[in-house]
């Protein structure tokens, strides 16, 4: 009984949601009558045809940039000037250089230097032919468990060892396969990888193919030269996210909406009605770009959760912004940054561990190698999901028209927001450990942003950095607790707890405790002194002197616990 | 004359109400840019594409270049080579090994941290096949990948001299005293990401906002009904002016801060003025562009979309060609001069684009 009364429900839902995404699509065929449909598809393909004509004619924009005088430099490069060069060019026993000592002219012998080597290959290989290159190297790259040395001086147990005894052997009989068979390979013949390496040399190392390469062509492990095949998967689907969110900004600001809400039906059928075709259309194209690049299938499940993701931020901003620019702008922060996220870690594939946190390190991965990994998987993705959960859950809450047209600034309708759910102090407690991957996201983002900066100054900035989004995280769930249920001490306790669970629970995950090490939360009970003494600080002082005060008093606590403890360790040589 | 006088006088007084009603529009849209903190988005979002630039470049270093590595390594490499190869033993202070089984062994007990394998050494004739096994997601495989070439290389130049082949293709560098200079490898990548990568970057980016903005402040009148309110007290041309008087002074202020960042930062900015034309230039060109997109498809939604498709196919084309916009930018910042004669032909074209858009667009 209960269970058909479920279905019933459910089946409601899903009409509900069928109904809105009807009337969607009915207002985009509106929109888009046959003339602007067409002008929209021409306009697309003389995009992609320009797109495609600029990759093939190649990117010079280095074009002419060093002014060279003496021997003339046949390349696109260089220019040659009488007066004032960068670098001076002679040859007499071989090729000699006068740099003036700025950057640019340093800069022009280094390019000067890797051409001079290219022409000599070419040159040896002319001369000699494939006997010039007596050398041929491969890489294979092996997993192994290392832990870090400062922890444990003997890195591998002897049951490890014996366990790997039976990959050796494999690996030995592997290689002799392969050692006999390379000769026969037609693909991996000298001629073919020198001209390979000689056609290559300036290029990015984009081409590290599995078989063998010359030595100049040696390089490390990276999978950043399939890294545009990423790009071709999430830019299309951005393309349908700025339509949502364009329509979703239309029925707010002509109050669609609010007609909508004031109808039976629920905020979240409406919410996932008005999502449904684009996101449909965004699988659509994610599959069709894997069919046209001839990848696998699969890459569609590492590439949704990122857009289910972007969906819902961008949803949020919707329904917090209070103008066009406002939205555009905000939009056009907030996916620089969540792209920036999605792709800095996969930069460093193969380099460091934190490359497995972004899914596009994954997806190229299976690409490279065939191999589904579930675990990689799941870590990479599981974030997304959950952030996608948490941002669509409180879109669902601010979906009011009081938060929705308040004239209110940014920050006081965020937190309008996270009161119409945070109610209670019991609350604060779920509240703040979900709001881990935010500040997760928000502080790997910072590390790349300060990381720039001088060493002297990137250390203290950092650590101010870090106190000040944490503090910005929890005081935000007190305070809306606290406005709530007028219980402020219950709620900063609460708030600390979870907040110190959250950073557990990152620390179960490898590439979590080694970040979270990095940023001073792995040390036993210590960070939960610091965050209940901060938030009661901050609950003490809020009422008397507002939020604003509190909050700073509560981020100079956090700093002077981070600053503190890194120069305790810093002082003991860790 | 009194009559002819007069007319002037009023024809003045009308040039001057118009203008002032021109620049009341867009101080309007300026003020609730400054309300909605809109101008914080804005050089946040310079901020990060300028820091998502730098550490790509730094991704790129590390992998490629060993000047950069030292940072990030505390310990030695310890290196293996197993095989029957007794030149190319010599080249890596490591272990021998006759068996690849032995050598492996201690790859995974980690007392070595690369096998180099090369089961027969070849002299004087033929290829000699080298596989070099690595660990798998260690910062330790870019330092053997680093330390394996450069070995690597040393091995062939060797053999190509047992071979009597040539051994050269070097270039010695003096400084002006003729002194001799080591020049670390992959310094003009530093070099070209400043210039080549980041400035064309920045430049495009404030393009693309004020392009944006445009849009939005158009549309935005359109669809929430404003613009009548508007039209009953200017006309239209004047309410766009406005608007692009209101989207170009964005470009216009952010130019010469982003660039004075950049030179506070150790930037050296060659060229300032004939660099801040250049950016000028393609920021009006798009703002032209934008305006007739929006006169085109009217709404919002639309036109951003038809925006954001021309920006994808646009983009790349000013990398192509050395005249771009692009390459000229990176040129003139740098201090080389060619194609520097056509910074005030673009200026002058992106102003009659410009003011051709102001006739063209439509509300």
């Amino acid at each position: 009984m209960m269970m058909s009364l479920e279905i019933q429900k459910l089946s409601a839902s899903m009409t509900g949601i069928l109904k809105i995404s009807a009337i969607e699509l009915k207002k985009s065929r509106k929109k888009y009558s046959k003339v602007s449909f067409l002008a929209i598809i021409l306009i697309s393909l003389i995009s992609i045809s320009l797109l495609y004509f600029a990759v093939s004619s190649g990117i010079k924009s280095d074009s002419y940039l060093y002014e060279v005088s003496g021997v003339q430099i046949d390349d696109y490069r260089f220019v040659t000037v009488e007066k004032n060069p960068d670098i001076y060019v002679a040859y007499r026993n071989g090729y000699k250089a006068i740099v003036t000592g700025s950057d640019k002219s340093l800069a022009a012998a280094d390019e000067l230097r890797k051409i001079i080597r290219q022409n000599h290959e070419i040159e040896l290989y002319q001369k000699f032919g494939t006997e010039a290159f007596p050398v041929f190297v491969k890489a294979e790259f092996l997993e192994r468990e290392v832990k870090l040395q400062h922890l444990n001086n003997s890195r591998f147990s002897i049951p490890q060892i014996e366990r790997k005894a039976s990959e050796i052997q494999s690996i030995e009989s592997g290689v002799s396969k392969s050692d006999k068979s390379y000769r026969n390979d037609k693909s991996d013949n000298p001629a073919k990888i020198i001209s390979e390496s000689l056609k290559g040399s300036f290029d990015l190392p984009i081409k590290q193919k599995s078989g063998y390469t010359t030595p100049s062509d040696f390089n490390p492990q990276s999978l950043l030269g399939k890294m545009f095949l990423a790009f071709f998967f999430i830019i299309p689907s951005y393309f349908t996210i700025q339509l949502f969110s364009a329509s979703f900004l239309e029925d707010k600001t002509l109050r669609r909406l609010d007609v909508l809400l004031s109808t039976p039906l629920k905020p979240v059928e409406i919410y996932l009605g008005k999502m449904l075709p684009y996101l449909a259309f965004s699988v659509f194209l994610i599959l069709s770009t894997s069919l046209i690049l001839n990848e696998s299938l699969l890459a569609l499940l590492f590439i949704l959760p990122f857009i289910l993701f972007a969906f819902s931020l961008q949803t949020y901003i919707v329904l917090l912004s209070r103008s066009y620019k406002e939205m555009t702008f905000l939009i056009m922060v907030s996916s620089f940054i969540i792209t920036a996220y999605l792709f800095i870690p996969a930069i460093f594939s193969g380099t460091i561990p934190v490359s497995k946190i972004s899914p596009i390190t994954n997806m190229l991965s299976l690409f490279e190698t065939g191999r589904f990994d579930l675990n990689g998987y799941i870590l990479s993705t599981s974030q997304f999901y959950i952030l996608f959960a948490i941002l669509s859950f409180t879109s669902l809450k601010t979906m009011n028209p009081e938060v929705m047209h308040s004239s209110a600034g940014i920050e006081r309708k965020i937190l309008a927001s996270l009161q119409r759910w945070i109610k209670r102090p019991v609350d604060c407690l779920l509240a703040s450990i979900l709001a881990i991957p935010f500040v997760f996201i928000v502080e790997f983002m910072l590390i790349s942003v300060i990381f720039s900066m001088p060493p002297q100054y990137s250390i203290p900035v950092f650590i101010l950095a870090i106190s000040l989004v944490e503090e910005l995280f929890k005081t935000s769930i007190v305070y809306s607790a606290y406005k709530n249920s007028g219980k402020i001490i219950l709620s900063s306790f609460l708030t600390a707890l979870g907040f110190f669970v959250g950073e557990k629970i990152l620390t179960v995950i490898e590439i979590g405790r080694n970040y979270m090490n990095f940023l001073l939360a792995g040390y036993l009970l210590l960070p939960l002194v610091l965050h209940v003494i901060s938030l009661l600080v901050f609950a003490l002082l809020v009422e008397r002197k507002g939020y604003g005060f509190a909050f700073g008093f509560a981020v100079v606590i956090h700093f002077i616990y981070d600053y503190g403890i890194l120069l305790i360790l810093g002082g003991a040589g860790l | 004359m009194k009559d002819l006088r007069d007319s002037k006088d009023s024809r003045d007084s009308r040039d001057l109400s118009n203008y002032r009603r021109i620049i009341a529009i867009a101080l309007k849209d300026l003020r609730s840019m400054l309300k909605e903190r809109t101008f914080v988005s804005v050089i946040l979002l310079l901020v990060f594409v300028a820091s998502f630039a730098s550490v790509l470049t730094f991704g790129l270093l590390v992998l490629y270049n060993p000047t950069y590595l030292n940072i990030l390594f505390e310990n030695e490499l310890k290196v293996g080579v197993a095989g029957d190869a007794p030149v190319l033993q010599s080249f890596f202070d490591g272990k021998h090994y006759f068996s690849i089984e032995d050598a492996l062994y201690d790859f995974y007990s980690g007392k070595i941290d690369v096998v180099l394998w090369l089961p027969k050494e070849n002299l004087t004739s033929g290829a000699n096949y080298v596989k070099v096994f690595l660990p798998r997601d260690e910062v330790k495989s870019v330092q053997a990948s680093i330390v394996i070439k450069k070995k690597l290389l040393e091995y062939q130049d060797c053999l190509r001299k047992v071979r009597k082949m040539p051994v050269g293709g070097d270039l010695r560098i003096y400084t002006a005293d003729y002194e001799r200079l080591e020049i670390p490898e992959g310094v003009s990548m530093v070099f070209k990401f400043i210039y080549v990568v980041l400035i064309p970057l920045m430049m495009i980016t404030t393009a693309v906002i004020a392009s944006g903005l445009f849009i939005d402040l158009i549309t935005e009148e359109r669809e929430t009904g404003t613009i009548d309110l508007l039209v009953a007290a200017c006309k239209k041309e004047e309410i766009i002016s406005g608007k692009i008087l209101a989207s170009i002074l964005l470009p216009v202020i952010l130019t010469p801060i982003w660039l004075l960042l950049l030179i506070m930062n150790g930037v050296e900015i060659h060229n300032f003025f004939a660099v801040l034309s250049i950016s000028y230039s393609f920021s009006f060109f798009m703002i032209s562009i934008s305006a007739l997109i929006v006169t085109f498809f009217k709404d919002r939604e639309r036109s951003q979309l038809v925006f954001s498709l021309v920006t994808v196919g646009l983009m790349p084309i000013l990398f192509i060609h050395p005249f771009m916009p692009s390459p000229l930018v990176t040129r003139l910042s740098a201090g080389s001069e060619f194609g520097a004669e056509l910074t005030p032909l673009y200026f002058i074209i992106s102003l009659i684009l410009l003011y051709s858009s102001k006739k063209v667009v439509k509300i």
